[in-house]
């Protein structure tokens, strides 16, 4: 086999050996990688697609595990990382948050989704293709985003509520696009979309209904006091619902994305601690199979468009984020910060292109997504972060008290008993 | 005294009020247990200027010592 010429050659029965090997290896190496992220402060979202096109079959280290097994690992990698999103928000939020920003969130969604869809039929590429693409540029990374308020300090800000409702609101967009998407790349044409979009806003009617009136139903029904029987059930369950949601042409992840937000209040708490290193993990192996199905060949000849995209949709996200801050009343330096924050594109922006490229829509439009959330996720922070000191007067160290100071636990518990 | 209150998805919930003086301080209280305390900057009352995050223990030592008279001669030594 002329491939895999720089792993230790295996034959026959070593075969399984030779793909724990490699497997072992990649995973390691990503480790190397996300720690080397965290030590520069930046997403390691980016690292792990380049990973995954070094690793593809086009790539210039291939592995030897079959194209099934990489297409399972990427399905799984989604639907658990569509899970966690879920069990982030609880369905109050997303209500208040939908009511509160309905009008920011459609300016949104037109603003970003127009230049994706404008691109798509520019190239020709087809009505689908304009679909999908618009949902690529349209949908910023929750991930990404939330961490990056959070690393530098900015949850009390006065647009972080914007800015997370803002979030909010485009993942439950995706509850309904994703269906949609998902019927019109089968080729089921407009009528059997239209029949999706209602399925899935039943479903998330349906989950809603269940997480508002009968919040102890499902939490009772999945709770345990142990936690491995817990997890089992939690991703038990988000397997199920994602399979049978793939026997039905529907969304995949768009069950496992309900499940969770299903799951959340009471029983988020427990699980949701339990989850969040697994999360990343899946983040991880999810962005890794998907960059493994990306040819790197195809990468420069999509490579401009993919810089234009993303400066174009920049200055999209930055527009549709002031225009929504002016609303929450913030002053001209908050509007900015709302739109800079919303800038990075991820992991939606990659399920998306991962529908699209499964089917037999024009192949580049897989390389041009991967390109496009690269550029994004690298650009996108280092703009917030060039923002944040040209937006600040006052230049302060970002001091963080992050480092858990070592209480005395001792005198703690003496001060407690004495107050009881 | 008002007290804003502000939900933020997939977080907690921030509680802020300003000052006589002027200034704005706030808490976020994270879904995660702990509990971030906020001071908004002078120049820029949408800017958090300093943030401390405490643990719940931590939380309850600051909790108490903001109770503490001026003068604590009632207290037969002091709590360390």
């Amino acid at each position: 086999m002329e491939r895999a010429s720089w792993w230790p050659m295996a034959t026959g029965t070593d075969a399984v050996g030779q793909d724990l090997l490699e497997l072992g290896a990649v995973f390691f190496g990503l480790g190397l990688l996300g720690m080397l992220a965290h030590r520069f402060g930046v997403s390691p979202v980016p690292l792990y697609l380049v990973a995954g096109l070094a690793f593809g079959e086009h790539g210039p280290l291939p592995l030897a595990a079959g194209e099934r097994f990489i297409d399972t690992g990427a399905e799984v990698g989604g639907v658990l990382l569509m899970l966690s999103l879920g069990l982030e928000y609880s369905a109050t939020e997303l209500a208040t948050g939908v009511r509160q920003q309905l009008r920011a969130g459609l300016v949104d969604l037109v603003f970003n989704a127009a230049p994706g869809a404008a691109l798509a039929l520019l190239l020709g590429w087809g009505p689908v293709a304009a679909v999908a693409l618009a949902g690529v540029t349209y949908v910023s990374s929750s991930g990404i985003v939330a961490k990056l308020i959070a690393d530098l300090g900015h949850i009390g800000n006065r647009e972080t509520p914007v800015v997370l409702s803002l979030l909010v609101f485009e993942d439950l967009t995706m509850a309904l696009y994703l269906p949609v998407l998902t019927a019109l790349l089968l080729g089921l044409g407009w009528a059997s979309a239209a029949t999706s979009v209602l399925v899935a806003i039943a479903a998330v009617a349906a989950s809603f209904f269940v997480a508002l009136r009968f919040p102890q139903a499902v939490a009772r029904m999945m709770f345990s006091p142990n936690d491995e029987v817990l997890l089992l059930r939690v991703l038990g369950l988000a397997l199920l619902a994602a399979g049978v949601a793939q026997q039905l042409n529907a969304s995949a992840a768009v069950a496992a994305f309900l499940v969770g937000l299903s799951l959340s209040g009471e029983i988020a708490e427990g699980t949701h601690a339990l989850l969040r290193p697994l999360r990343d993990l899946f983040a991880a192996v999810f962005f890794l199979f998907f960059g493994l199905r990306i040819d790197p060949g195809t990468i420069p000849d999509v490579a401009g468009l993919a810089c234009l995209l993303a400066v174009v949709t920049t200055a999209t996200k930055i527009a549709s984020g002031w225009w929504a801050g002016g609303r929450a009343g913030l002053s001209r330096r908050g509007r900015l910060r709302v739109g800079f924050a919303l800038i990075p594109r991820g992991e939606f922006s990659i399920v998306i292109a991962g529908l699209a490229a499964t089917t037999g829509v024009d192949p580049r439009l897989g390389a041009l997504a991967a390109t496009y959330v690269l550029i994004l996720a690298i650009a996108g922070p280092l703009a917030v972060r060039i923002a944040e000191v040209q937006l600040t007067t006052h230049r302060r160290a970002v001091r963080r008290s992050r480092t858990r100071s070592v209480t005395e636990t001792g005198s703690a518990h003496g001060r407690k008993d004495r107050e009881a | 005294m008002h007290v804003e209150k502000a939900l933020l998805p997939g977080v907690g919930t921030r509680y802020d009020f300003t000052t006589a003086a002027g200034r704005q301080v706030g808490v976020v209280a994270r879904r995660d247990g702990t509990t971030e305390l906020v001071v908004y900057a002078e120049d820029d009352p949408e800017y958090v200027a300093e943030s401390v995050i405490l643990q719940s223990e931590e939380r309850a030592t600051l909790v108490e010592l903001l109770m503490l008279p001026p003068d604590p001669t009632d207290l037969a030594q002091p709590r360390t």
